[in-house]
């Protein structure tokens, strides 16, 4: 790459910042950019020089990301970038950062407390966090306090905290650093050498017997033992795909107030595609156009369903917390939820019920129990806490080349979890943890400016039949629940929703079918993860087209 | 859950989703590799994981005992995670641990983790009272022997 023998490289978002590399023509982006920021930063990769204009092709994979797009180069024309504001500072790294301080050399806790709190990130620090960060530290801040022994600090006659010895800095150095790489197996051919290192979630995805492809070659899944996954050659049927998981960061909020503007503006369509353009007429016609400040919220009866689709452009991860408090809520009003899916535009949600007034949904005290009852139990915060434990110094890292001998089994970070909760559940820890939750991966703060955005302004849409904004999500709902070669049922069902949504307007029912179509490849691909998705998805997309067209 | 049965040489094992074997029969209770005190031998190490394994593993398998009412304990090994674990354990946990096998008909194989036989005197059910014990190979010898048909 940095020879320039490469004509082009797909590359995720790693490419995206900190590499300084010159000879770069073109950037092509796939997909929405999701931010301001991020997508500048992309295109200046290209002609990465100072006097030189910067260009790059957007290719939205569909409507939605078509408007998200035509908002971004509004925002770059108008010097209007966005960004997330800065989050305060983790317990996590300070209880790191803190171990680094005594290794480096012996300190008052007076003073490393005055010197953190001048950092922006702790400003807002408490001296009684800091305590029990620095007791975690020390031996662990457990409520039993059995560990005096093994003490990592000591305190001398003068206050000063010391590290107790050369083996707790070299542990220190081994782990410092707070990137935590999702956890890995190796693949090994049986019998024969090991190929690489895939994701566990994907490889305990598989079922002995399955194919996948890996290091250029199909290979059959027979198992795992320990930290290796065995396989062999001669697969039979479409191989799977590893997945490499990562983050998928969601629609920034200057682009979502963009995005609104545009739809809720016809004005302003203009220079939209001509087909985007009649998408949204027909919307505007058939339900409601989402307002600049206000929750479009639609509900119509689909199969034995009947669906609840709220436009509230708050990135998927909002939309996901907000999925699963609605259902709560819905579960207590009695609508027999039974299912929800979030998109970075939508949330859909699926009930037995009729949901009479969706009003009732969107109100701010929703963040309060329900919030707290889905927290405590969500596996999300397990994974939050084995980034939080690795990064403080409870767990180890894997180190590259050190084979653990049997008395050091890894430890089972989902087992320290339950034990935690169950016999200290305010250890600084599961606090840490809770925290992290709410801001990182719930987005809680931004749900609750939705909520606060839209209370009084709720506006619903009682539709016999879907809407023609709504059909791009319960495609994805499609996605959600689908498995095995159910698709057949789902691709049929996606030709059914584009009849439904256009009525026969054949023109439009092209341009639909092809969105459709685009959403489906899309929809594979992360569905590489449920077995056997693979297999037929070219054939139906082809099927699907004609059923756009019939 | 429930218990799964298991046939084995003419004789009906119990599989129990506690992690335990039951052994109807013999009034046995069958468990392996308890590692108790990892979580300080891991603390021993510099990682200070919470101090509540053992009070958790001691708990479950007086579960365990009371559910299944054994008049005999049998643990396949590794019921300690290592030499110095029983010095480390706190002493809720010692007389727990000795109370739970103060009453049964203890076979303690010694796996590797276990301490060496020469550190037996310390070991639980000696002061426990009227436990019996074993170590090794010597403790196949004290199996009650298999009805063979």
């Amino acid at each position: 790459m940095a020879a320039g023998e490469l004509r082009a490289v797909v590359a995720t978002s790693s490419l995206d910042l900190g590499i300084d590399w010159g000879a770069v023509d073109q950037v092509i982006q796939v997909g929405a950019p999701k931010g301001v920021a991020r997508l500048l930063q992309r295109v200046g990769r290209a002609n990465h020089r100072m006097d030189e204009a910067s260009q790059a092709f957007l290719v939205p994979a569909n409507r939605f990301e078509v408007i998200e797009c035509a908002a971004a180069i509004e925002a770059v024309a108008a010097e209007e970038l966005d960004g997330e504001p800065p989050r305060p500072g983790g317990l996590d790294v300070l209880a790191q950062h803190i171990l680094a301080m005594a290794c480096h050399a012996p300190f008052h806790p007076d003073a490393l407390y005055a010197e953190v709190s001048r950092a922006g990130a702790y400003a807002a620090l408490t001296r009684q966090d800091f305590d029990d960060t620095l007791r975690f530290v020390e031996d662990g801040g457990y409520a039993l306090r059995s560990y005096d022994r093994f003490r990592r600090l000591f305190r001398d006659a003068e206050g000063l905290m010391h590290v107790r010895g050369p083996a707790v800095a070299r542990q220190l150095r081994l782990n410092l650093g707070t990137i935590v790489d999702s956890p890995s197996l190796k693949v090994r051919l049986r019998g024969g050498p090991v190929l690489g290192e895939a994701e566990e979630m994907f490889l305990t995805s598989l079922t002995p017997g399955d194919a996948f492809l890996f290091a250029g070659q199909v290979l059959k899944f027979e198992g795992i033992t320990g930290t290796v996954a065995e396989c062999s050659r001669g697969a039979e049927g479409d191989p799977r795909i590893p997945t490499y998981a990562g983050s998928r960061l969601p629609l920034s909020t200057d682009l979502s107030r963009r995005v609104r503007g545009i739809l809720s503006d016809p004005a302003r369509w203009p220079h939209l595609p001509p087909d985007v353009q009649e998408w949204l007429r027909l919307q505007q016609y058939r339900s409601a156009l989402p307002g600049r400040d206000d929750l479009l919220v639609e509900t119509f009866p689909r199969g034995n369903r009947w669906f609840l689709v709220a436009y509230g452009f708050e990135g998927r991860l909002a939309h996901q917390t907000l999925g699963m408090l609605c259902t709560r809520r819905m579960e207590r009003l009695g609508w027999g939820p039974l299912g929800y899916v979030a998109t970075d535009y939508v949330l859909a949600v699926w009930s037995a019920f009729e949901p009479t007034d969706p009003a009732a949904l969107f109100v701010e005290d929703l963040l309060g129990e329900e919030l707290e009852e889905w927290i405590a139990e969500s596996s999300m915060l397990r994974r939050t806490f084995r980034s939080i434990a690795t990064i403080a110094g409870l767990l180890e890292k894997n180190h590259p080349g050190i084979e653990k001998n049997r008395r050091q089994m890894t430890v089972n970070s989902d087992l320290i979890y339950d034990v935690l909760r169950k016999h200290d559940p305010e250890h600084i820890l599961l606090r840490a943890t809770r925290a992290e939750a709410a801001t990182g991966l719930t987005d809680v703060g931004r749900l609750a400016t939705l909520l606060k955005r839209v209370q009084g302004r709720v506006v619903h849409r009682r539709l016999n039949r879907v809407s023609p904004l709504a059909v791009p999500a319960l495609i994805e709902e499609g996605r959600e629940w689908v498995a095995g070669g159910a698709e057949d049922a789902l691709l049929a069902e996606a030709a059914a929703l584009v009849n439904d949504a256009t009525d026969g307007a054949d023109a439009f029912n092209e341009t639909l079918a092809e969105l459709t179509d685009e959403l489906t490849v899309r929809g594979a691909r992360d569905l590489a993860r449920v077995p056997h998705s693979q297999r037929t998805r070219r054939r139906e997309s082809g099927r699907m087209r004609q059923g756009g067209r019939r | 859950m429930i218990c799964a049965p298991l046939h084995l040489a003419g004789e009906r094992l119990m599989l129990c989703p506690s992690g335990t074997l039951h052994w109807p029969a013999e009034r046995s209770l069958i468990v392996s590799d308890l590692h108790l005190e990892k979580g300080s031998a891991q603390a021993a190490r510099g990682y200070l994981l919470p101090p509540y394994d053992t009070r958790e593993t001691l708990g479950r398998l007086a579960q365990a005992i009371r559910r299944h009412a054994p008049s005999r304990l049998i643990l396949l090994g590794d019921a300690l995670h290592d030499d110095a674990a029983l010095d480390r354990m706190a002493t809720s946990d010692l007389v727990a641990l000795r109370r739970l096998l103060s009453g049964l008909d203890v076979i303690w194989i010694a796996g590797n983790h276990d301490p060496s036989p020469k550190a037996l005197p310390a070991w639980p059910w000696r002061n426990g009272g009227n436990a019996a014990s074993s170590s090794g190979t010597s403790a196949a010898g004290r199996l009650p022997a298999t009805r063979r048909r």
